[in-house]
């Protein structure tokens, strides 16, 4: 990715003012964009400082490029805006579903995994890089149900990204929960995965769901050890920009900090 | 594909039923979604109705389905669902409680520009700013504890600038006529209409205006635009 390089974090709201500009900074941002579609006026100077500061790129929620449906224009519309505006370059979302019909979910749900699918989901790859003037880069999601699928989620990645020519954003958290979830390796997932599409790395936090008995993907928690240790496998084989992911449960600035130290440990140990 | 996407986003939204236990994880994890950013959205509504009738209207609202992308602004569209029905409502002061509680994330939500307010002068028009919002209500509820106190009364909510807080002021039938009137027709013709109703000179109808209309100047609840 041009000029994204090094160790990033998600910019969120919630610590936002805590951020000293002379103190410890990421090399680069990622940010939600839908959540700064409209900025409150009292975080909009801070934000645009981050923004200037460092080099930023957008990851979304609402693209839905999954759904079985045309990709909504006027959203579209509204993200070339933010994006053009604030001059960011990388754009990503999900390869899930979030909506259908103009109903919203605000979470990502699973999609087939089908021939037929990765075929109307790159032809709408297409159109969202056309219409954005930029290329899309999709994440691997976590997904609780399988839907009826013809092919194995590594094979249908690899596929996607070859035939739309997107760019994949690893979650190495999403692929061990998972794992977890539906008894595979992930160690073997990895190995299998074609990691010369990936432009960049999320790690994540994820929790024990007892009364579900499911791990979930909140990206609400810390990152697990086992999280920590897939990832030190993961830089083994494959060397691109990393960063944290937190959501829900967001920590103070000061928490971030330690947790990006705990990253930095990481990949200088490769 | 059409089929089995429309019927997993239905059990997740609740307006489908299913035995599936990974589909039974999407509407749990889509209820938590709504639950949280509707009560923190409306925490005094959530308070007086209490969880479970909280919970029912939040499933109602889920199936209904909401259409805001982005999400601060799925709220609104609660409130609207929650004014529709009736049978939500067992409190009588809901739609004013829940207007109460929207105005504040609407308008800290804003997207402002900023302006440099100018020294007021009858000399020139003024409109009620983006950052400002008239409102009847039939019940006190911008008063803690006396929620259920109906009564006719008049609120100016803005957003302050300086202190990047949604305030709220309890003002004057007459004040709310005369910004109403303001912000519909100018100026001129809300000191007309006040000097009319109470058959007062138009000059004493402006020197009697005149200092509050330079705070709500200074304030930037009125703005030449």
């Amino acid at each position: 990715m041009n000029n994204i390089k090094g160790l990033g974090l998600g910019l969120r709201k919630e610590f936002l003012h805590q951020i000293d500009e002379d103190g410890f900074l990421p090399d680069w941002w990622e940010i939600a964009p839908e959540n700064w579609f409209n900025i409150a006026f009292h975080h909009r100077e801070k934000f645009e400082q981050m923004l200037f500061l460092r080099p930023t790129v957008a990851h979304g929620v609402s693209l839905s490029i999954g759904s079985d449906e045309p990709i909504d224009m006027k959203f579209l519309k509204k993200m070339k805006n933010f994006l053009d505006y604030y001059n960011i370059e990388h754009y990503s979302d999900h390869i899930s579903f979030s909506s259908l019909e103009g109903m919203q979910t605000y979470d990502l749900l699973p999609i087939n995994m089908t021939k037929k699918s990765l075929d109307f989901i790159s032809d709408k790859i297409k159109k969202v890089e056309d219409y954005l003037c930029r290329p899309l880069m999709l994440e691997n999601a976590t997904y609780y149900y399988l839907p009826k699928s013809d092919m194995r989620e590594v094979d249908f990645i690899n596929e996607l990204m070859e035939k739309s020519g997107a760019k994949l954003l690893l979650d190495v958290n999403n692929i061990y929960v998972n794992g977890q979830n539906h008894s595979f390796n992930p160690y073997d997932f990895l190995d299998e995965l074609d990691l010369s599409k990936a432009a960049y790395i999320h790690v994540a936090g994820h929790y024990m769901n007892r009364e579900l008995g499911m791990l979930i993907d909140s990206h609400g928690f810390k990152v697990t050890k086992e999280v920590w240790e897939f990832l030190d496998y993961t830089l083994k084989k494959v060397d691109i920009p990393v960063m944290i992911e937190r959501d829900n449960n967001i920590p103070s600035y000061k928490a971030m900090q330690t947790e990006f130290k705990m990253m930095q440990k990481v990949v200088k140990s490769v | 594909m059409y089929s089995e996407q429309q019927n997993l986003l239905y059990v997740a939204l609740g307006k489908e039923k299913s035995t599936c236990k990974g589909k039974k994880v999407y509407k749990s994890l889509v209820f938590k979604v709504f639950f949280d950013a509707l009560s923190s959205a409306y925490p005094l509504f959530y308070a007086i109705v209490k969880r479970e009738e909280f919970e029912n209207i939040v499933r109602e609202f889920m199936s209904y389905g909401a259409k805001s992308i982005e999400m601060w602004k799925m709220p609104n569209e609660f409130r609207k669902f929650v004014k529709k029905y009736k049978k939500f409502r067992s409190i009588a002061f809901t739609d004013d409680l829940l207007w109460f509680e929207w105005v504040e994330v609407e308008l800290m939500m804003k997207n402002y520009m900023l302006f440099k307010p100018e020294k007021f002068s009858y000399k020139n028009s003024y409109r009620l700013s983006k950052s400002a919002i008239l409102k009847k209500l039939k019940y006190r509820v911008f008063e803690e504890g006396n929620f259920e106190k109906k009564e006719t009364c008049y609120l100016l909510a803005y957003y302050d600038f300086g202190l990047y807080k949604v305030f709220y002021r309890e003002i004057s039938l007459v004040m709310y006529l005369f910004l109403r009137e303001l912000d519909k027709k100018g100026l001129k013709k809300a000191i007309n209409l006040i000097a009319k109703e109470s058959a007062q000179e138009t000059k004493d109808v402006k020197s009697f205006f005149k200092e509050s209309l330079q705070e709500l100047v200074e304030l930037k609840i009125l703005n030449t635009n």
